[in-house]
């Protein structure tokens, strides 16, 4: 008899073995695959998402980084209903090259405009016309901008010229550029998830 | 030839499927932990914009104001002065000032907001009022902020050779961007009176 057992072992599984270990690899097998399909939807959705802030923040920086290598004096927005939204940021010089003093100077005559545009149709934000986010980025229709002056002075570009006084009296149409951005993806199949960026940049 | 006729056993089923399973979830564990670095090493690349930005703002306040402050907090038993959003309204007298303080100390960058709880701004002394030692010390200060002051070198040399204590104040961001107390960053700058005279 225990010849006997020992013959039957060496056949494999029987049946009841067969179907427990198919019903526990089962279970385990769906537990672990369960797991690896969340973390890829979710490794998927991070970096997407990663993306766009990263979009957002590359978007943020550039401007703060363009507005900071000349002191705006003054920024307005003017919005055309449904087309297009610009700032344009009026400097009070430029600097340039000195050909007499073999240096670069500031320049008065030449002073500078930057102008932020969002482009409604074309779904777009460039600064001094260079796109600022990846081409396949659509700014999408609920994005704004829009400015917060830290005082009610009406501007003026004849009175306000201050730049010669300190850091801290040049207030004159300052303020805060208010970036609300919905952003998304455009895939070839249509447009990804959208998320909205909110950014002040202190002008 | 003789052919192995032997099948699996159970057990030894069992035992692959448990190794396997060993194997592969401290593997996912591993891959869910390297979305969270990235989305930490993401905040702080945010912070650092916030910080950025906040530090062009600095000056659009008068030093005298930040003088007044530091002047009216520096006692003996603390030799620093700290500005939050909470505090905007109470520490600068004028309307347009305390409009820009809070505008900095609720800076927002890629939906990052900074509170009266996450950005602070800590102020010292260009001598550090020759309390250097007790103020890397004072756990009144983050860490982050007695790191800096420890470590920075500029700030070690000022402090054995300070210059100008009065038209200088050294400023230290302080942001906690992320849901832990050992991430936060501190960016360190000097707040120069324009006018000395």
């Amino acid at each position: 008899m225990k010849q006997n057992n020992k013959k039957m072992r060496s056949a494999g599984l029987t049946i009841i073995e067969l179907l427990i270990s198919i019903a526990v690899g089962s279970m385990v097998l769906m537990f672990l695959m369960q797991m690896i399909v969340m973390n890829v939807q979710v490794k998927n959705e991070y970096e997407y998402e990663n993306f766009l802030t990263s979009q957002a923040l590359q978007i943020t920086d550039n401007i703060r980084r363009s507005l900071n290598d000349l002191q705006p004096h003054h920024m307005l927005l003017e919005t055309v209903a449904g087309t297009s939204q610009t700032v344009t940021f009026s400097h009070q010089y430029d600097i340039i090259y000195d050909p007499i003093l073999d240096a670069l100077r500031q320049s008065d005559e030449n002073a500078k405009q930057d102008y932020l545009i969002y482009d409604i149709d074309a779904q777009t934000l460039t600064y001094n016309g260079a796109l600022l986010h990846s081409p396949n980025i659509k700014i999408l229709p609920g994005s704004q901008l829009s400015i917060i002056y830290f005082d009610d002075v009406n501007y003026d570009p004849v009175t306000c010229t201050d730049y010669n006084v300190s850091p801290a009296d040049q207030i004159c149409g300052d303020g805060i550029l208010v970036l609300t951005l919905v952003m998304a993806v455009q895939f070839d199949g249509g447009l990804g998830k959208t998320f909205t960026f909110t950014t002040k940049i202190i002008v | 030839m003789k052919l192995n006729q032997k099948g699996f056993t159970i057990i030894e089923l069992l035992a692959t499927i448990v190794i396997i399973s060993i194997v592969l979830v401290p593997l996912l564990f591993s891959f869910t932990n390297s979305i969270q670095i990235n989305r930490q090493s993401l905040s702080q690349r945010i912070a650092a914009s916030v910080a950025e930005g906040m530090q062009y703002s600095v000056e659009k306040i008068d030093f005298a104001d930040y003088r007044t402050i530091l002047d009216n907090a520096v006692n003996p038993s603390q030799y620093f002065a700290v500005i939050d959003a909470s505090q905007c309204d109470s520490l600068f007298v004028s309307s347009i000032d305390q409009t820009i303080c809070t505008a900095i100390f609720t800076s927002q960058s890629a939906n990052f907001t900074c509170d009266s709880t996450m950005c602070k701004m800590y102020l010292f002394n260009y001598d550090f009022d020759g309390q250097y030692n007790t103020l890397i010390n004072d756990t009144n200060l983050p860490q982050s902020v007695r790191n800096i002051l420890s470590t920075n070198a500029e700030i070690i040399k000022a402090k054995d050779n300070p210059i100008d204590t009065q038209n200088l104040i050294w400023m230290i961001l302080w942001i906690d961007y992320y849901d832990n107390p050992d991430l936060s960053l501190s960016v360190v700058g000097i707040i120069a009176n324009d006018d000395p005279n």
